[in-house]
């Protein structure tokens, strides 16, 4: 039986692998991406036993608690089943031997309504025997169930926030949390309001995301392809609204899985990803809080680290151009901003919001039109997605919020804040302010001045050998992103602080933007047998010379799709971690990609 | 922003619960606009306005805070700043009065221990709805020692009235101050001198004299 086993699960990851790989291309051999009934069992089981716990052990005497609630909901659910009469009986026992076992077993106890025989309906369906639906009901449980939902719903509403301001604010007002609409979508992953079949499917491309969070951006997608029906019910009650939200996953047919699915894609390839490194942890794993637990859940908006941002400004724009591309906003007080800024930050005065609001109205339009054309000149200056810059603390940066609230009040998607602000980008560069940041002054700047001898200890002593790899990799990149758009900048900032200039920006923006992208070439970055290509020369320091073939792979790949690869290993790397540390973890996937 | 224009710019914080009508009143009272729709607000919001205090410009710097509970660390950070709160109830709802003393206390830890306060209930045009009687918002006011009004943003109820005492008790805390700061500077006096004082300020500038409209 053993043997047997094996054999077969060998099959299936080799079946699975070259599922994964059909759906990734799109041009692949096979079409389909779903799993054609006969694998599925296992396929699922290669998906779902991550965790190889020896079988459990199963005798038929149940004594907990909570049993007699367990046997009545199983008698339930089993009767909507549908099995035949002399079927249900032994139907009834395997179910209430599968969910005591494993109360037993993870000493979590059964609560009514907490979506486990939900869980459990496609996977009987799948006809294994009990010890195999257990163990996959256990990967399942493990992998893709949150553990604590708080966080998960503060996280949800941001998301909804960041794509759709505006349905947002609606459910807001209405006071209607993610918790009351989505609680069942996620704690069954869908398996309550879908019909067996949709679910089973779902599950099936689901499964081969290998992204607990993936679950949220089909929430997402399912909500907001709702919000015309949803607005229109403005002057509906708080239940009648709350009720047509959690109705609608129990429309979607077989046939929209399929584009449910590219739609989520391309959701979560234009989300920024940083939250996954604070909150998987806390969400799908232990219970146990962290620090800085709060933050999410009190987040005016999506938080976007510093090593996020970091990597993202320095992308090339050839692989930029289908990704999300940031437009730094730096709200700090102008003197601040003077004394050290991102070379690709624009510089938008929160005080001017006091001075009147047609002052600061035309700041934020001289703005806003020059991102666009940054956007239409394709410098790596431009992007869709605001990211806001502030200090760093909650009470320096009260007009920092307050204009990132005023975008958010204009129903502008897009709109990130930097977690930790100019600080903690501060603390990243380490040794290397002086070269990537522009205009950097240590005289005036704050972070300079307020760690003082302080900090200057720190980088030599304690981080002296983990930034010297950084260094040279973050030189390069200064000095070609420094030249590039400091220009544009400061006509803008120009701009800015005087309103009056008129149509200056347009003057202005589009030559120097044109020679960003020289500097920025980049053609070959997707070609696996260039040896170092231009961007990446900038980039490899001499540790990384000798993997450059992988890296460009690597790394374009997992821009591409942040969904498929941003898997645990990489969510590893802390914000403070070495470049090639984290570039070790691409190497990593490679293998697992490359076979396939 | 031209200091030969204001005199003085106060800042004005205004909090309460999620749907007592902050935005509401700030719009009433800045823009003399009203609008019945509930819009929950993101984050904080800003709105100024000059006013004549007794034929002073003065500009009132007012910040409209979100009630909801997951805004509260972002609002936070702005009581630290306020020369003055408004705090309001909704008279059509309990809850929203119960929590004052919670909003009390937190304007104890967060906000100066000299920023000024008044209460205001709101929606007092609501007869048939109300659940909270004046003066239970009376009494509360007397405890904690604040200038009590019931307004109504929908009918334009006592909105200027109690702006206008918002920045009357901050004109008097100000003068306060600088007087004993001079006092200090001056003689290095101790307490009594400035207890003293305090009486006499506010006897001066008591909120009896009569104030012109400000319109």
């Amino acid at each position: 039986m053993a043997d047997n086993c094996n054999d077969q699960s060998w099959i299936a990851e080799l079946e699975s692998a070259l599922k994964e790989d059909g759906s990734v291309d799109i041009d692949g051999v096979n079409e389909d991406p779903f799993i054609p009934d006969a694998l599925r069992p296992e396929i699922w089981k290669s998906c779902l036993f991550f965790n190889h716990h020896k079988p459990p052990y199963f005798d038929e005497i149940f004594d907990l608690p909570e049993q007699k609630i367990i046997r009545e909901d199983c008698q339930n659910f089993v009767d909507k089943l549908g099995n035949a009469e002399e079927e249900k009986l032994c139907v009834i026992s395997d179910v209430e031997c599968l969910v005591s076992t494993y109360c037993r077993n993870t000493g979590i106890s059964y609560t009514r309504g907490n979506g486990w025989l939900d869980l459990l309906a496609p996977l009987l369906a799948l006809g294994l025997h009990t010890e195999d639906t257990y163990s996959l009901f256990e990967g399942l449980r493990s992998r893709y169930v949150p553990r604590s939902y708080g966080e998960l719903w503060a996280l949800f509403r941001l998301l909804l926030l960041y794509h759709d301001p505006n349905l947002c604010s609606f459910l807001d007002t209405k006071k209607i949390s993610p918790e009351s609409y989505a609680a069942p979508w996620f704690q069954t992953l869908f398996a309550a309001p879908c019909s067996l079949p949709v679910v089973t499917k779902i599950w099936d491309l689901y499964f081969q995301q290998a992204d607990p969070f993936f679950m949220l951006f089909l929430g997402l997608v399912i909500i907001i392809n709702a919000k015309d029906h949803l607005l229109s019910l403005k002057d509906s009650s708080k239940e009648a609204v709350c009720e047509a939200v959690s109705s609608i996953p129990s429309g979607l047919q077989e046939s929209d899985i399929e584009d449910l699915f590219a739609l989520a894609q391309e959701y979560a390839s234009r989300t920024p990803g940083s939250f996954r490194q604070d909150l998987e942890r806390r969400v799908f794993e232990d219970d146990e809080v962290a620090e800085g637990a709060e933050k999410i859940s009190q987040a005016l908006c999506l938080p976007v680290s510093v090593s996020e941002l970091v990597e993202n400004i320095h992308l090339p724009p050839a692989i930029g151009e289908e990704l999300l591309r940031f437009f730094l906003v730096d709200c700090r007080p102008a003197d601040q901003y003077n004394a050290g800024h991102l070379p690709t930050a624009f510089h938008l005065d929160p005080t001017l919001m006091l001075q009147g609001t047609s002052v600061y109205k035309m700041a934020v339009q001289g703005l806003l039109s020059a991102q666009q054309q940054a956007l239409d000149a394709g410098s790596s200056a431009g992007g869709e997605h605001l990211c806001f810059i502030g200090c760093g603390a909650l009470h320096e940066d009260q007009y920092t919020h307050m204009v990132v609230a005023g975008f958010l009040r204009d129903y502008r998607p897009y709109v990130s804040i930097l977690s930790g602000g100019y600080h903690a980008l501060h603390n990243y560069f380490g040794d290397n302010v002086e070269e990537t940041m522009s205009d950097h002054n240590q005289e005036s700047c704050r972070v300079c001045l307020e760690s003082g001898s302080q900090a200057g200890n720190q980088n030599v002593g304690t981080n002296g050998s983990s930034t010297s790899p950084s260094k040279d990799l973050f030189g390069k990149i200064g000095a070609v992103v420094k030249s590039k758009s400091a220009e544009v900048k400061d006509k803008l900032l120009e701009y800015i602080v005087n309103p009056t200039g008129g149509n200056v920006s347009e003057r202005h923006v589009s030559p120097n933007d044109r020679r960003g992208k020289r500097y920025r070439g980049g053609s070959a970055v997707f070609t696996i047998d260039d040896s170092p290509t231009v961007p990446y020369a900038y980039m490899g320091g001499d540790e990384e010379e000798e993997d450059s073939q992988y890296e460009t792979v690597s790394v374009s790949a997992w821009k591409t799709r942040p969904d498929l690869i941003a898997s645990f290993e990489c969510q590893e790397v802390k914000m403070n971690g070495q470049t090639y540390e984290r570039r070790r973890l691409f190497k990593k996937f490679l293998p697992f990609k490359g076979k396939s | 922003m031209a200091p030969a224009e204001c005199e003085a710019t106060y800042k004005v914080l205004v909090l309460g619960d999620s749907n007592v009508g902050k935005t509401c009143i700030v719009h009433r009272y800045c823009d003399q606009t009203y609008y019945d729709t509930y819009i929950s607000t993101i984050g904080i919001d800003f709105k100024q306005k000059i006013i004549s205090l007794d034929g002073t410009p003065i500009k009132m710097q007012i910040w409209d805070t979100a009630g909801q509970e997951r805004f509260r660390t972002l609002t936070t950070a702005y009581y630290r700043g306020a020369m003055g709160i408004l705090l309001m109830y909704d008279v059509t709802n309990q809850e929203s009065f119960n929590n004052l003393t919670y909003w009390l206390k937190n304007i104890e830890e967060n906000a100066s221990p000299d920023v000024i306060k008044v209460l205001a209930g709101n929606k007092c045009d609501a007869v048939s709805q109300r659940m909270v009687e004046q003066d239970m918002g009376q009494k509360l006011a007397e405890n904690y020692d604040i200038p009590f009004y019931e307004v109504s943003c929908k009918q334009n109820i006592n909105i200027d009235k109690i702006f206008l005492t918002l920045a009357r008790h901050i004109r008097e805390q100000r003068s306060y101050q600088q007087l004993t700061e001079r006092e200090h500077y001056d003689s290095g006096q101790n307490g009594n001198i400035t207890l003293d004082l305090k009486s006499r300020i506010l006897e001066h500038t008591s909120l009896k004299e009569p104030w012109k409209c400000t319109c």
